[in-house]
């Protein structure tokens, strides 16, 4: 009885295959975004500190002047709050957008003469010529991958375990099984999809490096390809992306130090 | 097949628990002109959880019968209040989560809406489930609560919520009004209670401006040099001076509760100190946009201004603030002039009873406001 059912498996993994051009990039996207959230949502405590305290600043040098005494009124906690959140927002935005696009030229199935475009050549290039983007756009991608299968796992765990103990099972299976899942599911989000992200990372750190004179190589070939690079560009690479790289930054460090507890799942 | 499912949870996850998802599920719904279940924007970071909250003043938890042995009221009875007032909203989820609660402790669900058992038992059962789960926000999630234990993070609402799935959204809404609620109902008074009110909480005539404009706090007579107890414990978010408030102490308590203590003569605490129940924060004073010494106390829960009176109804006594402390301070005699003023020391003489000193801090002076005295 296993005979039939063999085809079957192999037309839906095929229909898959045939989209993967569409949900690969879009889960490569999206598994960056849940973990540049991740990292944002514990930026935003400390913004608000900062934000309250220049608050408590200007209004000590507002109050002065009678003209401007309805400010110290008019910005309370509220307000503070908001502009606190908002500037995480914007921070958010720009980091996703700096981190995001990119991954969009994500593509599998390039033609077999750039086949050899591989981590190999690219870390050769990167060990030739290490450029700050070559070095930061993929370990801080490769930071919010592992943020972000962790924030799922989380998220599939809760699922879980709510529909799991809705009657179906004990908490005392409920608990373990919705948990071993939730691991199985972090590994398997982070070396399905993880690695992809901080390779393409690096492809597209390394295009943007590749000087225009040396347009010839496969990399910039497949950026112009995927439309990821402008023919024109002659900045230097070891300037490149600082500005993006600028707003990333920060943001790795803090999902580093505040949203990866990896341990918990041994717990 | 298996990298399909990996793209596909990373894509519900980044919907529904990211702001670049909620704008997309938004766009999505405006073009199929459906509805959306994402939230705003700016929630989606931690303190949205209690933030998003309009809270509504339990007026009907004033005729209930005080718990009289209980000075100031702890912590989890209080809580036992608030979990009351929001089962009297009575949204469906928090009833659900309520009464699963009471059926593992073994507590009667018809009394739960009991008027003099319900906060009590209210408070039991969260007192019970804080004793197995560690915490009172763990009560109210408590799947979420083992999970959070595990990664050595704080048992709070805050951080429980990230870890439920969307469903939940609305059991987390109510539970964290219960605990906004609650916190609130454990707050003690900053001045010794039986001080005249000066100027209530509320809508007043502005004298000048012939509008109606609010009082967002209650204006406490209290000499000058009075010490200014914190009414719960917290972190100090803001102890500085400026035209307005004068000197002024604002104590963030958590759970989106914080108290603002206004017109101070001297400030003893610092921003970003943590304080406990009861410290001395400051000395009153007369300092900003005041017309005599006095204390503007002023609450706020999900930043909405309350009147803390609403609140004070749960405690009898001055538990927190007569507690053993040092003896009255020097401070008195340190603040007057070399050759004392005779209107001040009347006022001294008095101890702040003078109906006629209102503050400005955060609203407009008022000198008609009539002697008022609000005491419960
Ligand atoms: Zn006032």
């Amino acid at each position: 009885m296993a005979t039939p059912s063999a085809p079957a498996l192999t037309r839906i993994s095929s229909f898959f295959g045939y989209f993967r051009w569409l949900f690969m990039p879009l889960g490569l996207m999206a598994l960056i975004a849940v973990g540049v959230h991740a990292a944002a949502d514990t930026v935003d405590d400390r913004l608000l500190w900062l934000v309250q305290g220049l608050d408590a600043w200007m209004d000590g040098h507002f109050a002065r002047v009678d003209a401007l005494q309805r400010w110290v009124d008019r910005i309370g906690s509220r307000e503070t709050t908001l502009i606190a959140r908002a500037l995480t927002l914007v921070w958010e935005l720009l980091a996703d957008g700096v981190l995001l696009l990119p991954l969009l030229g994500y593509r599998e199935a390039a033609p077999s003469a750039f086949k050899r475009e591989t981590w190999r050549t690219l870390l050769q290039r990167l060990n030739q010529q290490p450029t700050p983007m070559r070095l930061i756009r993929p370990i801080v991608t490769g930071i919010f991958a592992l943020a972000g299968a962790y924030a799922i796992a989380r998220m599939v765990d809760g699922a879980l375990f709510i529909s799991l103990r809705a009657g179906v099972a004990p908490d005392a299976i409920a608990q373990p099984l919705a948990r071993a899942i939730a691991f199985l599911a972090f590994l398997h989000v982070s070396i399905a999809l993880g690695w992809r992200a901080v390779l393409r990372a690096l492809q597209h750190a390394d295009s943007a490096c590749t000087p225009v004179a040396a347009a010839a190589t496969a990399a910039e070939r497949l950026a112009l390809l995927s439309g990821q690079k402008k023919p024109t560009r002659a900045k230097s690479p070891w300037t490149v992306g600082l500005v993006g790289s600028a707003i990333a930054v920060p943001l790795a460090l803090a999902a580093l130090l505040d949203a990866l507890p990896l341990w918990s799942f041994f717990r | 097949m298996f990298d399909f499912f990996a793209a596909a949870v990373c894509l519900w996850a980044a919907a529904y628990h990211t702001p670049p998802g909620a704008l997309v599920l938004g766009a999505i719904a405006k073009l199929t002109d459906t509805r959306t279940n994402a939230r705003p924007l700016l929630a989606y970071y931690s303190g949205g959880v209690y933030e998003s909250q309009t809270i509504d003043t339990p007026a009907e938890l004033l005729d209930l019968p005080q718990p009289g042995l209980l000075a100031a009221i702890p912590q989890g009875p209080a809580i036992g209040r608030g979990v009351f007032a929001t089962l009297k909203k009575g949204t469906v989820e928090q009833r659900k989560l309520a009464n699963a609660l009471a059926t593992r402790y073994s507590i009667d669900l018809s009394l739960l809406d009991d008027p003099s058992r319900g906060p009590e038992l209210c408070g039991v059962m969260i007192a019970r489930a804080q004793a197995d789960l560690g915490s009172e926000d763990a009560a109210v999630a408590d799947f979420a609560a083992q999970r959070a234990r595990s990664e050595n993070r704080a048992l709070e609402l805050q951080v429980l919520a990230q870890q439920l799935p969307p469903s939940e959204r609305a059991a987390v809404d109510s539970a964290s009004r219960a605990l906004t609620l609650g916190t609130a109902y454990a707050l003690a008074w900053p001045v010794p209670s039986r001080t005249r009110v000066s100027s209530p909480f509320g809508y007043r005539d502005h004298p000048t401006l012939g509008r109606q404009q609010l009082h967002t706090g209650v204006d406490l007579a209290v000499a000058e040099g009075t010490e200014v107890h914190a009414t719960s414990g917290g972190v100090v978010r803001r102890a500085s001076e400026d035209g307005v408030n004068g000197r002024v102490v604002i104590i963030d308590h958590g759970r989106g509760v914080s108290t603002a203590y206004c017109h101070n003569s001297r400030l003893r605490v610092v921003t970003g100190q943590t304080i406990n129940a009861g410290d001395v924060i400051s000395d009153s004073g007369n300092t900003g946009r005041s017309t005599g010494p006095h204390l503007h106390y002023q609450l706020e829960l999900a930043h909405q201004a309350m009147d803390p009176f609403l609140f004070k109804s749960a405690h009898s006594v001055d538990a927190l603030v007569l507690a053993p402390k040092p003896p009255p301070p020097a401070i008195v005699p340190a603040v007057l002039p070399k050759r004392p003023n005779p209107k001040l020391l009347d006022a001294l003489k008095v101890s702040g009873l003078d109906p006629t000193v209102v503050d400005g801090g955060l609203h407009e002076p008022d000198r008609q406001s009539p002697p008022h005295a609000t005491e419960f």
